[in-house]
């Protein structure tokens, strides 16, 4: 698989008197994946994800995205060109007064011609199912609607890569599954890579890959079935597990196996299947 | 007798226009002394409205509020002492920190009560150790905490005067699962010390589970499911029709019984449902 | 609450006025505005008066929205006409108390201000309403774009203004959530003195600003991401054209300044 961003050997910290945020991480992602970061909160997984498009430069090491050292100033432009970002609050980053004009922003920043912003903010609003809110003004959007614009935003630059920093810890049940939903079409439709942090493991489930993020350091990195079969550990660094695993583990204690795989409820009903 | 009365409540926001989010359509409910009350529904079922009401911030439309069956709007005295005797702690609370230390912020509330320094002192000290912080705390700047340490001391500031209901809007909001579980945890057993009745409001169905007696569910200004735990959760399906999550657990047994197999669905922690399952498979018959 | 303010209201909608450019819009107005001081006596300023009803009719708007929005200024129109009935002391006197005397002079006059008002507020009122924020700085962003030759950086204007617009509702929003939670923990906003009064505000804002912070570091650092580093070098999405519309109510107006210099000339100045 194509490596599109580098991390090596990266320390990060705010300041001197401070501790290390990041400790002499090395990590690579890929192309067309989708990973997942988990981490409690302070586990230096939001800072990794500022390190990634250049808002953070490592005190030591590098950072190569998309072939560009993130240090030189030079290349911020070309690296935020291939990699957006989506924050978690969804009120603090949008700009403009109205839906359209606010995804058409990052193309006009970027001195896009005016017939292709137009074409480019109709197709990134429908990639999210936002187009029918073109016209409106993002201050009586839903935070689920409002994030979904943040991520139209992204896609209407042509960014090769999303990072998405905690994009649903301010949203209910209902904000969570539509930003949900519009990251699997982001992949499925456009193949985009997707580098998703956040401290909800429900949404690592579907993930390709799953790095798991403890006081600086990755001390987990596989596909969900690998991470999550270390139930205890996970539980030890404040993480939860999804609970048809957890409830498969105990079953398993009494005798009856139904295996790692079990992540959400339809694996579970078929591991029970085989069971019987 | 109870400590907080709704009684036949309407409130409809911007009367006249299309915009009717969040109104109440006629909600009575009654919370008892000591209760633990979980409220759900998605954003704009009217949940945030209730809570407005239960100490007097929104006037009703119609119906009544009564605290220790005394209708709270007959007299200015009565709205000031609902507004003392049920703690409202609204979402995101540590976005309301403003003094300069924290012994400060939490005094606020008493202060306002017209509390002796002596007395103050004594519940800001017995606030900061039920949120699990130490005294050394009290002379530190809100600001410079951790956001989790921030919500707790805000919390501290509502708990301090010593209200006997404690409303928390989504107090686990953007926590990760420790600090959740630890917040909850402080929430059960500061219930459990004061004897004091706490209604919260979640979209998490496991934090729900974990800690309340009782189940209001909320849709489009009504409720329409008051019951136990199990009692809502066995309806699992109702819950979904309604748009709400239901906690993994149930998921799990809900997906069991539709492929037909003879299982309870009013399950919802892992240790509950691995007995339940072990006695299933121990019976070994299949109807599926 | 605070929630019932409204700044800069704009009432979407499809008619002849919401469909011109917003710089003819702006310009228009601005010219009909100078003209409304140049409205020397009640016959000009009458035709004034019919030709903004008129516009205002097309925006196909309710009047009651005019009317609503007028009331609470009424105050300050009645004030200002009523000083005129006092100072303007022209004409026939009508009655007169101690030193005190009305004229029929006075009382032309304190209905010629109270129109003028009017009419002042009606005309931004209908610029107000029938463009939107986005396209009203956009049009004074690129109205004033010739300033650039003295060095005047206009594109960050305008982006401050955007940026306030969109930003407004926001803070609103705020405002209202902090007043509530002080108000749980027992903060009195409604009584006391004017001391006690202003250090109650501190709950409020001091919150305030250190969120206002924090937002304004989380969008510059969402800007930067999406590539913003300036008006160098951006494009725009948004088309501003001038067309035939814009062209006739551009001749309509210079038709009816015209028309009110004529009539200032033909009939008696009161002014």
């Amino acid at each position: 698989m194509e490596k599109i961003i580098e991390f090596k050997n990266v320390s990060y910290k705010y300041s001197d008197e401070e501790a290390e945020v990041i400790n002499d991480l090395s990590i690579d992602f890929y192309k067309g994946q989708f990973t997942c970061v988990l981490g409690h909160n302070g586990s230096g997984k939001s800072t990794m994800a500022k390190l990634i498009n250049a808002i953070n430069y490592p005190t030591d090491g590098k950072v190569i995205s998309f072939g560009f050292d993130t240090s030189d100033e030079d290349n911020e432009i070309k690296i935020r060109q291939n990699v957006g970002m989506v924050f978690q609050n969804p009120d603090n980053q949008i700009v403009a007064t109205i839906v359209e004009d606010d995804v058409a922003f990052g193309p006009e920043n970027l001195g896009v011609p005016r017939e292709e912003i137009r074409k480019r903010v109709d197709e990134a609003l429908k990639i999210v199912d936002m187009y029918d809110y073109r016209l409106h003004e993002p201050h009586k959007l839903s935070g689920g609607q409002k994030q979904r614009v943040a991520i139209a935003g992204a896609i209407a630059m042509q960014t090769k890569c999303i990072v998405l920093d905690e994009p649903t810890a301010m949203l209910d049940p209902k904000g969570r599954k539509e930003v949900m939903s519009a990251l699997k079409r982001l992949k499925d439709e456009m193949g985009m890579t997707i580098i998703l942090v956040t401290h909800f493991m429900d949404e690592a489930v579907n993930a390709d890959r799953v790095v798991v993020m403890n006081d600086g350091v990755v001390c987990f990195d596989g596909t969900p079935q690998e991470v999550f079969s270390h139930t205890d550990e996970l539980k030890k660094i404040g993480l939860s597990v999804p609970k048809p695993l957890e409830l498969a583990l105990e079953l398993k204690k009494e005798g009856y196996d139904l295996g790692t795989a079990v992540l959400t409820e339809d694996a579970f009903l078929e591991a029970f299947k085989k069971l019987q | 007798m109870s400590v907080l009365s709704v009684k036949n409540l309407k409130y409809e926001y911007s009367k006249g226009t299309p915009f009717q989010i969040g109104a109440l359509k006629g909600v009575s409910v009654d919370f008892e002394y000591g209760e633990i009350v979980g409220v759900i529904g998605h954003t704009g079922s009217g949940k945030s409205t209730l809570l407005q009401h239960l100490n007097g911030l929104l006037k009703p439309e119609s119906g009544e509020v009564l605290f220790e069956n005394e209708n709270i709007w007959v007299s200015k005295e009565n709205v000031r002492k609902c507004r003392f005797g049920v703690g409202l702690c609204f979402q995101y609370p540590e976005h309301q920190l403003f003094e300069s230390t924290v012994y400060e912020d939490i005094a606020f509330g008493p202060k306002n009560m017209g509390l002796s320094e002596n007395e103050i002192k004594e519940r800001v000290l017995e606030s900061i150790k039920f949120v699990g912080l130490t005294e050394e705390y009290l002379e530190k700047s809100p600001f410079d905490l951790s956001g989790g340490e921030k919500r707790r001391v805000a919390i501290a500031g509502v708990i301090s005067m010593k209200p006997k209901v404690l409303v928390l809007d989504e107090p686990t909001a953007g926590l990760d699962p420790v600090g959740k579980n630890d917040l909850l945890d402080l929430i059960k057993h500061y219930n459990k010390t004061t004897g004091s009745t706490v209604i919260f409001v979640s979209h998490n169905m496991d934090d729900v589970a974990l800690i309340a007696d009782r189940v209001l569910v909320l849709s489009e200004g009504n409720i329409v499911m008051n019951g136990t735990v199990e009692e809502v959760y066995s309806n699992g399906n109702e819950l979904l029709k309604l748009g709400l999550d239901v906690p993994e657990i149930t998921r799990v047994f809900l997906k069991l019984s539709e492929e037909g197999y003879d299982v309870p669905t009013d399950v919802y922690t892992v240790k509950d449902g691995k007995e339940r399952l072990v006695e299933f498979l121990k019976r070994g018959n299949i109807n599926g | 609450m605070v929630k019932d303010i409204t700044i800069g209201q704009f009432f979407p909608g499809n008619s002849f006025i919401h469909k011109l450019d917003a710089r003819a819009k702006i310009l228009t107005c601005f010219a009909l505005i100078i003209f409304i001081f140049i409205c020397k006596n009640f016959v000009s300023m009458g035709l004034m008066l019919l030709f903004v009803a008129l516009v205002y009719a097309l925006t196909r708007l309710s009047p009651k929205l005019m009317i609503k929005s007028l009331k609470p200024l009424l105050p300050i129109i009645l004030l200002t006409s009523v000083l005129q009935l006092y100072y303007n002391n022209n004409g026939d006197v009508l009655w007169s108390y101690k030193k005190l005397s009305i004229t029929d002079g006075g009382i032309y006059m304190a209905i010629f201000i109270a129109v003028r008002i009017i009419t002042l507020l009606v005309i931004s009122s209908l610029l107000t309403y029938t463009t939107s924020p986005t396209d009203l700085t956009d049009a004074i962003e690129r109205l004033l774009s010739p300033l650039k030759v003295f060095k005047v950086d206009i594109h960050t204007f305008a982006m401050m203004m955007t940026i306030a617009l969109r930003f407004i509702p926001t803070l609103i929003d705020e405002i209202d959530r902090i007043m509530s939670a002080q108000k749980a923990r027992g903060a009195d906003f409604e009584s006391g003195n004017l001391l006690k009064r202003i250090k109650a505000l501190f709950p409020i804002f001091i919150p305030l600003i250190i969120s206002s912070f924090k937002r304004a570091f989380e969008l510059a650092d969402a800007m930067s991401c999406r590539c913003y580093v300036g008006g160098k070098g951006r494009t725009r999405m948004r088309k501003m054209e001038f067309t035939y519309r814009d062209a006739v109510a551009s001749v309509i107006t210079v038709i009816i300044c015209g028309a009110i210099i004529f009539m200032n000339f033909q009939f008696e100045a009161l002014i």
